[in-house]
């Protein structure tokens, strides 16, 4: 993680116990303070539920995604209704739905999780060094930001996935390169804030490395702001990549979520068969919301006491 | 270093801005300069605490930060123990940076609040590859009075109190053990009570090692617990130098005395005036030669548009004002000329500091 | 003229729901203010002075609550009034109130002319020319160009935009101003310049002032009366003579000694050990009594109250169980004070 620069590491002394590292005591600071939060408790468990799925669905998941389901008399059970040997019922094609549920869920909790670390890398790897270095450097990375956000996600994805080639990697790949953009200006303001800040400018007149100034001082203070981006961007990438699968420009034989909906709107039978589209629908949805307030209230969390001067009392 | 060699010797310094921004380089565009620093010549030696004094906007910010090596003057010269500053290599400079350190204003900002009091000891520890850190941490917060260490060291900022902050940051300087000392407005926003505690300890540290301190400050009555000498600064300039308590009772430059005049006295029964200065100070861009302060000077003459030299008014305080200098013997224009050709038209200055630094 | 007092502060205490529980930022705070009087409210950061003032222009935070006590304004009961009331009885008309002086208390895209006849139609039934030429007055009182009424208040310095804001609060001739660190961000001169015009203010006589900062040589300077208020409490009030001279609560004569005075460098400044306690619930001790030399036991069982100090004839407030011996304490263990034998500042 960000332990050091190496050409400092013979001075490490102390920070050998990673779980004492101070990132880490401000992560866990911060959890700790937000799940005391009813509300945020609820969709950290979701997304919690949502990973656990991601990892263990497809083994707990009753039917195969491409095995098709045919009653006692050999038919091929189309488009049955939820009952107790099938929660959710069937689709079009007698594909078992919870089944599908549950094994959608990894491909949707990958798409998210890479999405979202792509988005925040490029994001303040742009935003903080724009911000820190300044001059030249930031004219020009805010102005290619700028020109990212000329872009128009959903065409742009369209176009280069027909380069590219369909496929379930390159959409989020896509997207991701796209979507960066918010997160790198907020952070290049947050870093214009904060490298004015008395305690930077000390640890400067200490003769701190450029890198390391970045690493030990403005990466931790906007590192809340960062998570929130990360949490947004995973959220982005799941509900884009569903429209893309919408759409027809994502592998359909991947089964995510998205690619469900998809599927149950091309059978036609959308109006017909609700069991079909509204689970997958639903799940997209909660873990969207779950992600972006998850972000936000870690960010009002983790941001607020601490440099609240006001609250403090002096003497 | 010899005995009379300044720690610090500022010759002429001059940082100018180009841009309103404080953040942009020199690009030598045809714009009238902001002369944040123009020429001051200030001497520190060892052991001796210099004040410079102003109002917002006088510059003092920029000498600092100049002083910090963050910024490049733009002009004249920095010595350290007789060594120009511009000439440094890397090496040179990082030694530099272990031996002049920086107290801030703002205890609320100059903390890292993601540190613990220990990461902000041990960062300089690390960047100038020291040992025993813990003993040095310990140390150094004895020293500063946050007994017992073992209470304080794994406090975050926003566990402290404002002086127990000031307290740290004055640890975080002292760590490296520095032949100086930059200390900006360090009690300014500490409440009273709390102010003459941090005075009292900067001012015995500085006794018991032996420091010098470069202490900048808008705040006239607190800096005479601290400072042997006083420069006044206004609009990039140093208007006036002198002994705190010779300033303080005998102000020369119609602007220190404007400025010591308009104090609060903490005395119901003393009938102090109201200043009679109107208005407030400009930016100081295209102000021309004359003295800074003519606008606003109630000693206003013809003569105020040419620059004023530096003058030892009486033994002590040294002016920057055509008030005390008798300008039948010296021709004006030709005083002009002397400073188009040689920078050193403030020589007589430097000179006179050299005599009260002494002292 | 009446003997009405413009505002009477009876045990106000005043708390703040918070995560902890309740906070009590004033305790059983009490003092008066007559008319044309300007009072000053003296205490380091924390000690409940901005609480007050926001109390007494009914913006108090929303987690915040007069608990108990009465504040009376020209004898009426305010201390519950809506934000409603607040609005049409008093803000601007009664009580106005000039903040902090920092660049964030006027609308930055609004010409200053036009914010105060928005004020005037809002409170008043002035027309615009009324309004306009009583706005030009002001400007004239408070030391500005009369034409520059219509600029906006980036085109001020610093020290002109407080006075504008000076003279929008007296726009519609309040009784009562607040006036909260009015000062605090500007330079000495502006500063001086600032008061200047308050000075001109209180010898015409019309508005009282409550004067709420953290730097006591303001309020000799300025006010009639003081009440030095420590986390929460005050310590002692009176006239600024009495208080200067004769102070008895250890608070107020350490904080006065703490005080820097440029006349005497030498004079060696009080520390006042430790920090304002954070008082949850309620205060039945006296806040300062963790910082106080001269505490005993009694201190910390219950809040001692305000009471008359029997050496003084006017009214001089201390609330304090050792006022009797603390000070005499105090004088023996100073150093001989010297100070008065070097006065350094002689040239006016």
């Amino acid at each position: 993680m960000l332990n050091r620069i190496p050409i400092l590491s013979r001075v490490s002394e102390g920070f050998s116990n990673a779980g004492n590292h101070y990132a880490i005591r401000n992560f866990r600071n911060a959890l700790g303070k937000m799940l005391d939060s009813r509300m945020t408790m609820v969709y950290a468990s979701f997304l919690v539920f949502v990973l656990l799925l991601g990892l263990v669905g497809p083994w707990i998941a009753p039917y195969d995604a491409t095995d098709r389901i045919r009653g006692e008399d050999g038919e091929l059970l189309r488009g049955e209704p939820p009952s107790l040997d099938h929660p959710l019922g069937t689709t079009e094609v007698g594909y078992d739905v919870f089944s599908r549920m549950l094994i959608g869920a990894r491909p949707t909790a990958i798409s998210g999780l890479l999405g979202g670390t792509i988005i925040i890398t490029i994001g303040s790897l742009v935003g903080i060094t724009a911000g820190y270095v300044g001059g030249r450097t930031e004219n020009v990375l805010m102005r290619m930001t700028d020109l990212v956000y000329g872009v128009p996600l959903i065409p742009t994805a369209i176009v280069l996935i027909a380069f590219f080639g369909v496929g379930f990697i390159q959409s989020i790949l896509v997207i991701a390169f796209v979507l960066w953009r918010g997160s790198a200006r907020v952070l290049r303001s947050q870093v214009l804030q904060i490298k004015e800040r008395e305690f930077i400018l000390a640890s400067k007149a200490t003769g701190t490395s450029t890198p390391r100034i970045i690493m030990k001082h403005i990466f931790p203070n906007v590192a809340t702001m960062a998570v929130m981006f990360f949490a947004i961007g995973v959220g982005y990438t799941i509900i884009i990549q569903a429209g893309l699968s919408f759409l027809g420009v994502v592998d359909p034989f991947v089964p995510s979520w998205g690619v469900m909906m998809r599927n149950a709107y091309a059978s036609g039978q959308v109006g017909n068969y609700w069991w079909w589209s509204i689970p997958p629908g639903l799940m997209i949805a909660f873990t969207v919301v779950s992600t972006f307030m998850f972000g936000r209230s870690y960010e009002r969390i983790s941001g607020g006491g601490d440099d609240e001067g006001a609250m403090v009392q002096a003497g | 270093m010899t005995e009379n060699e300044p720690v610090l010797k500022l010759e002429n310094l001059q940082k100018y801005f180009t841009d309103e921004s404080l953040k942009d380089r020199i690009l030598g565009r045809d714009v009238s300069p902001v002369r944040a620093v123009d020429e001051v010549t200030i001497d520190l030696y060892e052991n001796e605490s210099i004040g410079v004094i102003g109002e917002s906007g006088c510059g003092k910010t920029t000498l600092l930060r100049t002083l910090m090596g963050l910024y490049k003057p733009t002009g004249g010269e920095m010595y350290y123990n007789g060594e120009p500053t511009s000439e440094f290599s890397k090496a040179e400079w990082q030694k530099y940076r272990r031996n002049v350190q920086i107290i801030f204003q703002d205890p609320f900002n100059s903390l890292d609040p993601k540190f613990t009091v220990r990461d902000t000891l041990k960062e300089p520890l690390q960047v100038h590859g020291l040992d025993n850190h813990e003993e040095r941490m310990h140390r150094v917060l004895e020293e500063v009075q946050l007994n017992p260490p073992e209470q304080y060291i794994d406090r975050y900022p926003k566990q402290l109190s404002g002086g127990e902050k000031q307290r740290v940051s004055i640890a975080r300087a002292l760590i490296l053990e520095p032949e100086v000392i930059l200390a900006d407005e360090p009690v300014s926003m500490l409440d009273v009570s709390t102010q003459a505690s941090i005075l009292t300890l900067l001012s015995n540290l500085m006794e018991e090692k032996g420091l010098s301190m470069f202490y900048i400050s808008h705040d006239l009555s607190t800096v005479s617990y601290i400072c042997d000498e006083i420069n006044v600064m206004y609009l990039g300039r140093v208007v006036e130098r002198s002994p705190t308590k010779k300033v303080l009772r005998e102000p020369k430059h119609p602007y220190s005395q404007a400025l010591i005049d308009a104090i609060p006295v903490p005395d119901p029964h003393y009938n102090r005036e109201r200043t009679k200065i109107e208005g407030a100070a400009l930016d100081p861009v295209d102000l021309g030669e004359g003295c800074r302060f003519r606008d606003r000077c109630p000693e206003r003459m013809d003569i105020c548009d040419i620059k004023p030299r530096f003058v030892d008014v009486d033994g002590e305080s040294i002016a920057s004002c055509h008030l005390y200098y008798d300008h039948e013997s010296a021709d004006p224009a030709a005083d002009i000329d002397e400073r188009r050709l040689a920078s050193g038209s403030t020589t007589s200055g430097v000179e006179a500091t050299g005599k009260a630094g002494d002292n | 003229m009446s003997e009405q007092p413009i505002l009477e502060l009876d045990d106000v205490t005043i708390q703040y729901r918070t995560a902890g529980g309740m906070l009590t930022a004033v305790s059983d705070a009490s003092f008066t203010i007559g008319k044309g009087e300007y009072f000053g409210l003296v205490g380091e950061s924390g000690c409940g002075k901005s609480t007050i003032a926001k109390t007494l222009i009914g913006a108090l935070d929303d987690n915040g609550q007069i608990s108990s006590g009465e504040i009376r304004y020209k004898g009426e009961p305010i201390q519950d009034y809506t934000e409603k009331q607040f609005n049409q009885e008093l803000r601007w008309k009664e009580i106005s109130m000039i903040p902090q002086g920092s660049m964030n208390n006027l609308d930055p895209i609004e010409k200053i002319s036009n914010q105060a006849i928005e004020i005037a139609q809002v409170h008043t039934d002035m027309t615009r020319a009324e309004a306009l030429e009583r706005f030009e007055e002001l400007f004239e009182v408070v030391g500005i160009q009369k034409s520059r009424i219509h600029d906006y208040p980036h085109q001020f310095s610093g020290g002109m935009e407080q006075r504008a804001i000076i003279a929008l609060a007296l726009f519609l001739n309040p009784s009562l101003i607040i006036a909260d660190e009015p000062t605090t961000a500007l330079d000495v001169i502006m500063q001086d310049q600032v008061f200047k015009y308050l000075d001109e203010i209180r010898e015409e006589g019309g508005a009282s002032m409550v004067l709420i900062t953290h730097d006591i040589s303001l309020v000799f300077e300025s006010c009639d009366d003081i009440a030095i208020m420590h986390s929460g409490q005050i310590a002692e009030t009176g006239d600024i003579e009495t208080i200067y001279d004769d102070s008895r609560h250890p608070y107020a004569f350490m904080l006065k000694g703490a005080f820097p005075d440029h006349r005497y460098p030498d004079r060696e400044l009080e520390i006042i050990d430790g920090y304002p306690p954070e008082n949850m619930g309620e205060v039945n001790y006296c806040t300062f009594v963790d910082r106080c030399p001269y505490a005993v036991d009694e201190c910390r069982e219950m809040a001692p109250e305000l009471e008359q100090w029997e050496g003084t004839e006017s009214d001089h407030l201390v609330a304090c169980f050792r006022s009797e011996d603390a000070y005499e304490e105090h004088q023996r263990s100073m150093p001989e004070s010297d100070s008065e034998s070097t006065e350094v500042h002689g040239d006016d």
